[in-house]
């Protein structure tokens, strides 16, 4: 058994790095991503006086680098993060390929990584090799996908269109829906991507609406999500199921559309209805965030397992990388999402994902402008709706 | 060669300096801190960029964007073959790679005057860009590709390699004849090509030689990136990056593109990662119209102009 | 039929638009020789502007008589500032011209910051005409119609400006010759500015009608910018019938190619001006 390593008697402080998109295209979810969850729960600790580790009280601070949305800056940022200010731990940056380059450099390192906005399924295959990365959200295959066709079989959904963005976000989902939809004996009918630039979703609407599809899928980003719901209600596109992600789970969208959204479906889910622990927290995300940039989809998660981890470490007694993280990939916390814990691969020698169990949901509906969760098993708060009502009259 | 006729100031410029450069980079990562390293490494490739771009640019005038298409390129070369052979072969599987898309570009973009070379070339890496994502997602079906990570210490030293070969590669070409072709064609096109100077091909063949130093650097590079994408490998900001550092160091002199390369970096890394990042893109701005606004010979010009000062000469010349 | 006429009006009034965003551009690269990488960023600025008059119950398209002016001040003074120091400072045209290109690029980091400062960078949208009228079984957005209405309108009136005052012939004489037209008496650096004022104007009015079509963000504005590139291409420089000439090929192009495949139509903008500048590198209606 190897004996864990004192803490250094000179750390005064616990370092957290994130290279994060604050200015550039992607800039948005630092205002309603993870950043904000982050920052709560650093803020909550460090008002209690910090963590206690082997016996002291140890403040966090974040130190966090504009990468600009640009790649091969975050790649560098981490770099720096982990070599020059010597971080003990790491949050990820956003979205899925920014996470791909990312998860590399800081396994690299041997620093802990919790990953936040992002899919993981091309990084799955990698997990067994990266022991210090930890993927926090639930994504396209991981229990998503499968919940939203498990649920249209159920209600008896024959076709299906896919509409999916030009990039490795549209491309995972599609390709998971694709997988699930065939193999429970749904038609997709037609799978178009869409460049990342701006759109005319005319043609797709018109093209789904001539073939009169039960389920329509979007996979794209908060624009062109805003985008499909206008071209939807000005064509009058009423498929029995729509589903729209990422954005339809920010209350933006709610906000935006309002009595138009009833009965439309996102990716995530959770709402103040999940637990009482979910009401609270639903409360103070609102009062840190503002009521539009809500995530009914990632917030809770986020901030769980900044919990979780902050618990790992006090558990660990150190801050020393690889004795925290064999207490991540063995123990089970109580965090506001509950009891959680993460699967290791390669037999819990290789990062982590959080099992199903972990989340308050995986599908959401709009219903009366709440977030409800659809689920078909204990996490559910609400129906299905199903067909999803047609569009009102405005 | 006549001995007495060495200018033994203008030899410890031209030799010594370069030289004691050469070894505090060569001893650099034995004993700078490890992060530095990597910022070194940063330095290398935009210089390597920067060099390489105004080998051509600089002194035609043409101002080319397809720089990210040619980094991009080599990125590409290490994700197909990193994995298969050693990584000095990648180099120059890349290099060559890029030469041939360049010489091809080259030859179609000939009839192609100043600000439309520019624009064909940068709708040359947004269109690579679309079509390869276009591909990999919908015809292909790989969502990227993983690239085999190397040491920062081997990473460092091809940077380094690729930059040294890079600068004699610029000083050649501006001393020989050659260069000397194409600074007249920078200067009157016409001109030159009455004077007997094959024009198309010097113009070609220097396009097509520049490129192969952003394909090597493209190769080295995609190995610390380790995930690589076309949104990652022909991002435009490569394309841009070169010219701006070319042009706020000063293209008079091939030491110009080269301490614009390091500070362009260097002001980057330290506004992004600073107090100041959430008006990075504001203060880099600023920098960059105001460059353009007061030194449009850039630093060199600028340090030229004082240096002749300095020495007392009537008149500053205003262009390097 | 049905099919066709979708692709044909579909891409006629996405066209509209996309004329009047490089009719601006067509100026300020035309006229006054700067290809403006922050052309979009002005748009951007109108569309938020537009966004913000919004909020305040002012009706979308009357905001383009405030947007408009606003804009060409900001214009007209940025080229008084920044370019007219350029030119002054510039040996040849050439040099200007990459000069005043990589100033536009640094004018982009700053607009774009000074947005985000502002606004964020969460996308908006409002919702105004937002319902589909049918022309033979085929429906369209009732405020991408007006949007266009809007947008020819515009075109014409500049035109007309263009071509019968005083102003505007001195426009044009500095588009063909500014040296001669500086001999002739006109004051040049004036009617630069004047240009690039314009420009902006028209950016920030073709913001104001893109805002009501679709959503808006403040990392938006590249990707117009690169479309009024290839229009202007396209169309041919300086050319106001060129830019509406170049916008509705570009819009029809993009319908059929976004019905056939939609993960192409960007892809297909590069190819078409790729080709164009292979072969005609001065566009359809350049001289």
């Amino acid at each position: 058994m190897v004996t864990t390593p004192p803490l250094d008697p000179n750390k005064t402080e616990i370092l957290i790095g994130a290279s994060r998109d604050i200015t550039g295209p992607q800039a948005g979810f630092q205002e309603y991503g993870a950043a904000p969850m982050y920052k709560m729960w650093i803020d909550e600790v460090n008002a209690a006086g910090g963590l206690s580790v082997g016996g002291k009280k140890l403040p966090i601070r974040l130190i966090e680098y504009d990468d600009a949305s640009d790649t091969a800056a975050c790649v560098r940022n981490i770099e720096k993060l982990c070599t020059q200010e010597h971080v003990d731990f790491l949050f990820g940056p956003t979205g899925t390929a920014m996470l791909f380059a990312a998860a590399p450099i800081a396994n690299k390192y041997k620093t802990i990584m919790i990953c936040g906005e992002g899919g993981a399924t091309t990084l799955e295959p990698k997990l067994a090799s990266m022991p210090y990365v930890f993927s926090a959200l639930n994504y396209s295959n991981h229990f998503q996908i499968p919940m939203f066709v498990d649920l249209c079989v159920e209600k008896g959904a024959k076709t299906a269109y896919i509409c999916y963005m030009n990039d490795l976000h549209g491309a995972e989902y599609n390709v998971a829906a694709q997988g699930q939809f065939a193999l429970n004996g749904i038609t997709v009918v037609e799978a178009k991507s869409i460049p990342t630039t701006i759109a005319d979703l005319d043609p797709i609407v018109k093209e789904a609406k001539a073939a009169n599809v039960d389920i329509f899928c979007m996979f794209a980003y908060p624009n062109q999500n805003i985008l499909l719901m206008q071209t939807a209600i000005a064509l009058d596109f009423n498929p029995k199921v729509l589903l729209i992600g990422p954005g339809c789970n920010f209350e933006f969208f709610n906000l935006t559309f309002g009595a138009a959204l009833e009965g439309v479906v996102g990716e995530g889910a959770w709402n103040s209805k999940s637990s009482p622990a979910a009401a609270a927290f639903a409360e103070k995300a609102m009062a840190k965030v503002g009521l539009p940039n809500m995530d009914w989809w990632g917030g809770i998660v986020y901030y769980s397992v900044a919990e979780f981890l902050g618990k790992a470490i006090e558990k660990a007694g150190t801050l020393d990388s690889d004795t925290v993280r064999n207490v991540m990939a063995t123990e089970k916390f109580e965090t506001t999402l509950g009891l959680i814990w993460w699967e290791c691969a390669d037999g819990g020698k290789g990062g982590g994902l959080l099992p199903q169990e972990c989340y308050d949901g995986q599908i959401g509906q709009w219903q009366s402008g709440i977030f409800e969760v659809i689920d078909n098993d204990s996490h559910n708060t609400a129906p299905f709706i199903y067909p999803k009502p047609l569009w009102p009259e405005s | 060669m006549d001995f007495s006729k060495i200018n033994w100031k203008q030899f410890a410029v031209s030799a010594v300096i370069p030289l004691a450069v050469l070894v505090f980079l060569g001893i650099w990562p034995t004993v700078g801190p490890t992060y530095q390293v990597t910022l070194f490494t940063y330095f290398l490739l935009y210089m390597v960029i920067a060099v390489s771009w105004t080998i051509f640019s600089g002194t035609t005038g043409y101002i080319s964007l397809a720089s990210a298409a040619f980094y991009g390129v080599g990125i590409y070369a290490a994700a197909l073959f990193g994995e298969k052979m050693p990584l000095i072969f990648v180099i120059f599987i890349g290099g060559a790679a890029s030469f041939i898309l360049a010489f091809i570009v080259g030859a179609i973009t000939l009839r192609l005057k100043g600000i439309f070379f520019a624009m064909f070339t940068f709708g040359l890496v947004l269109l690579m860009k679309e079509v390869i994502h276009y591909l990999e997602i919908t015809v292909w079906n790989t969502r990227g590709m993983f690239v085999i990570l190397q040491s920062n210490e081997a990473i460092y030293y091809y940077m380094m390699g690729i930059f040294v070969v890079t600068m004699i590669a610029a000083l050649l070409i501006k001393r020989s004849k050659y260069g000397l072709a194409l600074q007249s064609i920078g200067e009157n096109e016409e001109a030159a090509a009455h004077t007997g100077i094959n024009v198309t091909m010097v113009k070609i063949l220097t396009f097509a030689v520049s490129a192969i130093f952003m394909g090597a650097a493209g190769v080295v590079m995609a190995t610390k990136m380790t995930y690589i994408d076309p949104g990652i490998a022909f991002n435009p900001m490569m394309s841009f990056s070169p010219a701006l550092m070319a042009i706020f160091g000063g293209m008079g002199s091939i030491y110009g593109p080269v301490i614009g390369a390091v500070l362009f970096t260097y002001i980057q890394e330290e506004l992004t990662t600073g107090s100041l990042k959430s008006y990075y893109m504001l203060i880099f701005g600023s920098i960059l119209v105001a460059t353009i606004l007061f030194l449009p010979n850039g630093l060199m010009g600028l340090v030229q102009s004082i240096w002749k000062r300095i020495k007392g000469e009537k008149r500053a010349p205003t262009r390097g | 039929m049905e099919q066709f006429l979708d692709i044909l009006i579909g891409g006629l009034l996405i066209g509209a638009i996309y004329s009047l965003v490089s009719m601006g551009l067509s100026l300020q690269y035309g006229v006054a020789k700067v290809l403006n990488i922050a052309h979009g960023e002005f748009l951007m600025f109108g569309a938020f502007l537009t966004f913000w008059l919004q909020q305040h119950s002012i009706n979308p398209l009357l905001t383009v008589v405030i947007v408009g002016p606003i804009m060409f001040i900001v214009g007209f003074i940025l080229y008084r500032t920044v370019f007219t120091g350029i030119r002054m400072k510039a040996a040849h045209q050439g040099i200007f011209e990459s000069n005043a290109m990589l100033a536009a690029f640094g004018l982009y980091f700053i607009v774009q910051n000074i947005a985000v400062l502002i606004w964020g960078s969460t996308p908006y949208s409002y919702s105004y005409l937002s319902k589909s009228f049918s022309v033979f079984g085929a429906d369209f957005f009732q405020n991408r119609l007006a949007a266009a209405i809007f947008a020819i309108g515009i075109g014409i009136i500049f035109y007309l400006f263009l071509t019968s005052t005083r102003t505007g012939k001195a426009i044009r004489a500095a588009a063909q010759d500014s040296a001669t037209a500086g001999l002739m008496g006109v004051n040049i650096n004036y009617v630069l500015a004047l240009c690039f004022g314009f420009g902006a104007a028209m950016a920030g009015i073709a913001g104001s009608l893109i805002s009501i079509c679709y959503p808006i963000q403040t990392s938006m504005g590249l990707g117009y910018t690169v479309i009024a590139i290839v229009v202007v291409t396209l169309g041919g420089l300086g050319s106001i019938p060129g830019s509406f000439i170049g916008g509705f090929i570009l819009g029809v192009i993009g319908s059929i190619v976004s019905s056939w495949q939609p993960g192409l139509t960007t892809a297909s903008y590069y190819v078409i001006f790729i080709i164009l500048l292979l072969v005609r590198p001065k566009g359809l209606m350049g001289k």
